[in-house]
């Protein structure tokens, strides 16, 4: 039987069971190409740096960022609230990491404007995730293809089929609208899932989660007092929570700068955004607390 | 019966990092009134939990030494809370925080006259009979003293204790406090020594340690700073009559960083152990844990 053949009511049917079962198959598969899975094992999780971190939650430009947030703390690099770019100021110190140093050196030779350094810098990023691929934690450049091309063939296969049947309608004159609407959802579908990110394997899915659970009351700290934070912790938590971990202080002021600027304003600034805190305290009304004396 | 406890202290946001690295914290105290029983803890308080550290619900609202009736919302808020958390207990203060529908803003100490006393007692008592847990009653602080006192502050103390069947939580910093605002004023005892002596320390559920700053010669309990070597010399006064079941930290602003939280922590925990070797006449080496 030619379903080319098949009646219009009958096709629409039948793309619409096919489709469905390609996009179940194209997430099945997505799932099954992000080797490998399971779990790191615990003791090996304190290796990683808190670039390497930054990486693992958000890819480059997590790197890129968490890296200029290591430059701000460490005085290698100013911000400009006004005009939101970066500015170098002392050297950066021994052995910093070839991003970071790519970061400076963008700065100084690109003007400071966040998205010409990441621009810059985003070509050397995979450089730095040698450790992360050897781990099992990210996909290699090989296989985020893979991630990214097969799911996406197995639903354009689909819509391949419901462009033949739409150019038989044509010819046969026969109704089309509803098959139209079908293959433009299914374009959106075969443009969506290869723009879908792909950093991590479920090795890296699973650890990356845990790793923020763990480490919740870094994330809470860092909201509210960061300025109790050592480096290390604030870079970690910069690398696990991204700029919007803070709401005060100079990360925050990073994060004013990283971020897309908000339209008619300004951003959060380092005054804070005002966004509900990792501990979310349920509040109440009454003394406000014991301190002051009475207590 | 007063489980025993170890060393705690009070758990903040700001603080959530510190506190969860520091192994040997066996309780927090949790402002009753920032948590909504309804909703889960905060992530950080669940890896607590996980952990099996206790917690403490510490109201500061139900306004126990005011003439008004207990709020029963603010009293079951308090129920709610300790089951949500599965409080061995729940404490409380021997103050009044409102009256006429205005806030204070503060907890203000009670005048210590009978009437005051059977107020609180009457309070205590309905109070107690909407909780599930035994419930714990912290003395204040105090700038002043309400003129037409009946009573010192710790036959007033031993008194409510008597007849509410309470426990005790027994803030030293306080104490401490009104010892030199007050007793020196007085002529009486400015160490909190014979305090110490006056009050059921059989009671003792657990013990607050906090540090304030000293202006125009008065002492103000602030939480907001180091602990005073006063205060901690007292707590280890307190430890050679009783080791307590539990001894914790307040620290409600200005907050430090890890390492001298951690200093703090090991002070109160190196006085603690202090006392009870005088106490036992074991080493300190052999006292390393509190209660």
């Amino acid at each position: 039987m030619n379903v080319l053949d098949l009646p219009g009511p009958e096709f629409v049917q039948l793309y619409l069971v096919l489709i469905v079962i390609a996009v179940i198959g194209a997430v099945a598969l997505r799932f099954i190409l992000r080797q490998p899975g399971g779990d790191m094992p615990l003791d090996r999780i304190s290796e990683l740096h808190p670039l390497e971190v930054a990486y693992l939650a958000r890819g480059p430009v997590g790197l890129i960022d968490a890296s200029i947030a290591t430059l701000v703390r460490r005085g290698s690099l100013g911000i400009d609230k006004v005009t939101r770019k970066l500015k170098a100021s002392t050297l950066p110190p021994e052995g910093v990491t070839p991003v970071e140093e790519a970061v400076y050196n963008a700065v100084i030779q690109k003007g400071g404007r966040v998205s010409d350094v990441r621009k810059a810098v985003h070509g050397i990023t995979n450089s730095a995730t040698a450790r992360l691929q050897a781990m099992g934690l990210v996909l290699s450049d090989d296989r985020r293809w893979s991630v990214r091309l097969f799911p996406t063939l197995l639903i354009l296969a689909v819509g391949l089929l419901g462009v033949a049947k739409l150019c038989v309608g044509m010819n046969r004159h026969r109704p089309i609208g509803f098959l139209v609407v079908l293959l433009f959802v299914t374009l959106i579908l075969v443009l969506m899932f290869p723009s879908l990110p792909v950093i991590r394997t479920r090795r890296g899915n699973r650890l990356l989660a845990r790793m923020k659970r763990v480490n919740s009351p870094l994330q809470t700290s860092a909201r509210r007092a960061p300025a109790t934070l050592n480096d290390n912790d604030t870079l970690m938590a910069f690398a696990l929570y991204g700029p919007n971990g803070f709401t005060s202080g100079p990360m925050a002021d990073v994060g004013t700068v990283l971020a897309p600027p908000a339209q008619g304003g300004s951003g959060c600034g380092s005054g804070g955004c005002g966004s509900s805190s990792g501990s979310s305290c349920g509040g109440g009304g009454g003394c406000g607390g014991c301190g002051g004396g009475g207590d | 019966m007063i489980p025993h406890m170890g060393l705690g202290i009070g758990w903040r946001p700001e603080l959530a990092l510190a506190i969860d690295r520091r192994r040997d914290i066996a309780f927090v105290e949790l402002m009753a009134e920032e948590f909504d029983p309804a909703r889960p803890l905060p992530a950080p308080l669940r890896l607590l939990r996980e952990r099996r550290v206790r917690m403490i619900p510490h109201g500061v609202t139900l306004n126990l030494g005011g003439a008004e009736p207990i709020d029963p919302k603010r009293a079951k808020h308090l129920v709610d809370l300790a089951a949500a958390v599965d409080a061995p207990f729940v404490s409380e203060h021997i103050a009044f925080v409102r009256a006429g529908g205005v806030e204070a803003g503060h907890l203000l100490p009670l005048p210590r006259t009978r009437d005051a006393l059977n107020i609180l007692v009457e309070n205590v008592n309905r109070t107690r009979e909407f909780l599930p847990v035994p419930l714990a009653l912290e003395n204040v602080s105090a700038l002043f003293e309400w003129p037409g006192g009946e009573m010192s502050e710790a036959a007033f103390l031993n008194e409510v204790l008597e007849r509410t069947d309470a426990l005790l939580l027994l803030d030293i910093a306080n104490v401490w406090a009104n010892a030199r605002n007050l007793g020196r004023k007085q002529g009486d005892d400015d160490t909190g020594i014979l305090f110490l002596e006056q009050i059921p320390l059989d009671r003792l559920a657990y013990v607050h340690v906090a540090g304030g700053v000293e202006r125009d010669g008065v002492y103000h309990d602030t939480h907001t700073a180091a602990v005073p070597q006063g205060v901690l010399d007292l707590l280890a006064e307190l430890c050679a009559r009783k080791t307590p079941p539990g001894v914790m930290l307040e620290r409600d602003d200005d907050f430090p960083d890890e390492a001298t939280l951690n200093r703090e922590l090991d002070a109160i925990a190196a006085a603690v152990a202090r006392g009870t070797s005088r106490r036992t006449g074991e080493p300190h080496a052999e006292v390393a844990r509190v209660g």
